[in-house]
């Protein structure tokens, strides 16, 4: 299956994700699960496709690692949606899902089978994949903590269901990005001999990190008056900072050869 | 709170004695009142920042501790961490351990990594010729060398540190091996850095090489010698791309270059106003002739393929070949009409091997193949494939590697490996633990 399968699978997926999306606000559970599961569905046949096409794993671009970030998205949003009927989650995966989809039709990429050297090693995929699922996972936190900010200002209590859900959202989607820097670091040893060089991506993914691990430690102890609204904020800042360490590092003047940039 | 009137004096505001009618909503803690909270922990890591900056004002750039300084030092910290136990119930140590102290240092952390995100940094850190300006004197543009971050640093070990010893326990396995990772992590890189060796040496094939040569241009004789026996170069397929004649410039559309991948499952297709199909390939060509390539047993040092091209809007085809270039040739372009020349890009490595022979000076000889990916180990040296001349590709007559020793390996592994298991603990169990 190569990338003209795109302009095919990418519209049917966005328009079950649409689907699910609509059948959740009209409260069906049911179809909205499944609609939403089938698009998932499709985008997954593409990769494995696209993977077998390839002869590698389809993740050394940024249109490629944009198709498993809309595979997680959905696909962790209709799960969490079976089990908690979060319907605010269900939509945002199904959105987001699709926005990446359509960029990726809208924006094709050069596409090619070359794999360089350093790519051909058993982290890469452990490596990319926990760092998109932990993109999911804290872009679901984040939009979790702009609910439960909403919340506070209209009836002045938090949801206490909804705080669980975010903490529980933070430490696995920090855990997950944990793990994506340390396979790196590992992988980085084996290829290079240095685990870490700054390089900026790095530097940007510690950032990121350090936000989620602050909402993390902040939460032992939490600051009095307004210290609740300003720990959901945390989040939301390190929203910002994942997406600057995945989609504006390339742009950064410090970010001149990178060994990251693609 | 009893205390609200030493409260204000503390903090510099008028004395008020708070009237009934007017409902006191958040009674404010004194300043430095045990036990600690956030106010002290970020004026702690902010007095430690400041501290850094004067002392990089005034030593320059922090110096790598080296063997056995770094052992000494390494093993001070694990004296402290002990110390700490026995300590464990005075105000100091729980301060050390506190959620808000970890609060103010993780922060100061992601502070310091958001300067070396945004602007640029010596890594590693060069001492320059010429005078420093205010923020090299600052330590601003090496911060990885710098004593403002050595300061957080050392904090954060000696947090971690007894952090770990007194909150032992074994009911909370992801937070003892985070924290535990993390802090023999931070000793190996951080303590250990100075002790780190890392060297690059460029080996010619059929030769033999001892000596290493510095950026700074000094020789060095190393305690190893390799010989390079041969070096294999393996290659995707090149792209085809349409280059304008006159101005040696590639065509884009929408300033996005266009190229067409050379595949042999996809034989046909578009690149420009051109239909393509591809004839023959040849991975492993050699020139024979004017204008005549044949399949080179073994090895070839160029790739070749015959491509058709029609012209969309006049049906004008072309035919012939087109290759890769090596050292000592430039590559053979397809003409198109006046103005358009077919040409393949430089094909990109698959792999790259150097067969070695690697003799040590206690008598060792080892005959290994090394690659990305796969360093081969000689005693307390790791040996990595580095590079090749890209220019000559296949036909390159060296290969470089670095060579790295690190006797703190062992522990930045441990280290490592611990965090990850605790990271994955944190995503199995999410939920947390009961408060
Ligand atoms: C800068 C280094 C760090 C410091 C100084 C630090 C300090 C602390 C402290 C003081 C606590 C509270 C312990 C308690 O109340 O018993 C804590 C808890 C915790 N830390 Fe860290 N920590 C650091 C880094 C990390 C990292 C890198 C991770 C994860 C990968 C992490 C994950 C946790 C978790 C999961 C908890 C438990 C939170 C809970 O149970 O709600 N910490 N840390």
């Amino acid at each position: 299956m190569s990338w003209s399968w795109h302009d095919y699978l990418a519209p049917l997926s966005v328009a079950l994700w649409v689907l699910g999306a609509l059948m959740a606000i009209k409260t069906k559970p049911r179809p909205a699960f499944w609609l939403t599961v089938a698009g998932t569905l499709v985008t997954g046949l593409f990769i494995a496709g696209l993977w077998l096409r390839l002869e590698r794993p389809p993740m050394r671009t940024m249109g490629e690692t944009r198709l498993w970030y809309s595979f997680f998205l959905s696909g962790a949003g209709a799960l969490v949606y079976a089990r908690r009927r979060f319907t605010w989650l269900l939509i945002f995966g199904c959105l987001l899902a699709s926005v990446f989809a359509i960029i990726n039709v809208v924006k094709p990429e050069l596409h090619s089978k070359a794999l360089m050297p350093a790519l051909q090693s058993p982290f890469f995929i452990p490596h990319v994949i926990s760092y998109m699922l932990s993109y999911a996972v804290l872009a679901a936190s984040a939009l979790a903590s702009a609910i439960q900010l909403r919340k506070i200002s209209a009836s002045g209590e938090p949801d206490k269901n909804l705080d669980d859900f975010i903490d529980s959202l933070v430490r696995s989607g920090l855990g997950l990005l944990m793990l994506g820097l340390l396979t790196g670091a590992i992988w980085a040893k084996q290829a290079w001999g240095h685990y870490w060089s700054w390089d900026p991506k790095e530097t940007w993914a510690m950032v990121t990190a350090a936000t989620f691990l602050i909402y993390i430690h902040l939460r032992r102890a939490p600051p009095r008056g307004a210290g609740r609204k300003l720990a959901l904020a945390v989040p939301l800042l390190g929203l910002v900072m994942l997406m600057i360490t995945w989609l504006g590092v390339s742009y950064l003047p410090a970010a001149m050869g990178s060994v990251h940039i693609y | 709170m009893t205390n609200i009137t030493n409260a204000n004096t503390l903090e510099g505001s008028p004395a008020e004695t708070p009237s009934l009618s007017q409902p006191i909503s958040k009674p404010r803690r004194p300043l430095w009142r045990w036990p600690w909270g956030y106010p002290e922990s970020m004026i702690v890591v902010g007095s430690a920042l400041m501290g850094g900056l004067a002392a990089e004002w005034w030593l320059g750039p922090f110096p790598p501790l080296v063997w056995p300084g770094s052992l000494f030092a390494a093993l001070g910290l694990v004296v402290i961490a002990l110390a700490c136990w026995l300590a464990r119930r005075s105000r100091l140590v729980r301060f050390l351990t506190s959620a808000p102290l970890s609060v103010a240092l993780i922060s100061a952390m992601g502070l310091v990594s958001l300067l070396m995100g945004l602007t640029p940094q010596i890594v590693p850190y060069q001492p320059p010729s010429e005078p420093l300006g205010p923020v090299a004197r600052l330590g601003l543009n090496h911060l990885t060398a710098s004593w403002p971050l050595a300061a957080i640093y050392l904090m954060t070990l000696l947090a971690l540190g007894a952090l770990v010893v007194v909150r032992f326990s074994s009911r909370r396995p992801a937070f003892m091996a985070t924290h535990l990772g993390l802090w023999l992590l931070l000793v190996a890189a951080g303590v250990g850095g100075g002790d780190r060796a890392r060297e690059i040496m460029l080996v010619p094939e059929g030769g033999l090489e001892w000596r290493v040569k510095r950026t700074e241009g000094q020789i060095l004789e190393m305690p190893l010698a390799i010989r390079l026996d041969d070096f294999q170069l393996e290659e995707y397929p090149p792209r085809l791309a349409l280059i304008n004649h006159s101005t040696g410039q590639p065509q884009t559309t929408d300033g996005q270059l266009q190229l067409w991948q050379i595949d042999t499952l996809e034989t046909r297709g578009q690149l420009g106003e051109f239909d393509l199909e591809l004839l023959k390939y040849l991975p492993d060509a050699a020139l024979i002739g004017q204008d005549e390539y044949v399949r080179a047993v073994p090895k070839g040092l160029i790739q070749a393929a015959i491509i058709k091209a029609t012209h969309r809007p006049t049906g004008a085809t072309y035919q012939g070949w087109v290759s890769t270039g090596e050292s000592f040739r430039a590559p053979q372009p397809l003409k198109l009409g006046e103005h358009l020349l077919l040409t393949m890009t430089r094909p990109e490595p698959r792999r790259y091997i150097s067969q070695v022979k690697v003799f040590t000076k206690e008598g060792l000889e080892i005959e290994d193949s090394i690659e990305v990916n796969h360093p081969l180990k000689v005693g307390a040296w790791y040996i990595y494939q580095r590079n090749y001349d890209s220019n000559a590709g296949r036909a390159s007559s060296w290969s470089g590697f670095e060579l790295v020793k690190d006797p703190w390996l062992p522990m930045a592994n441990a280290g490592l490996i611990l965090m990850s298991l605790g990271s994955a603990g944190l995503v199995i169990r999410s939920r947390g633990r009961a408060k």
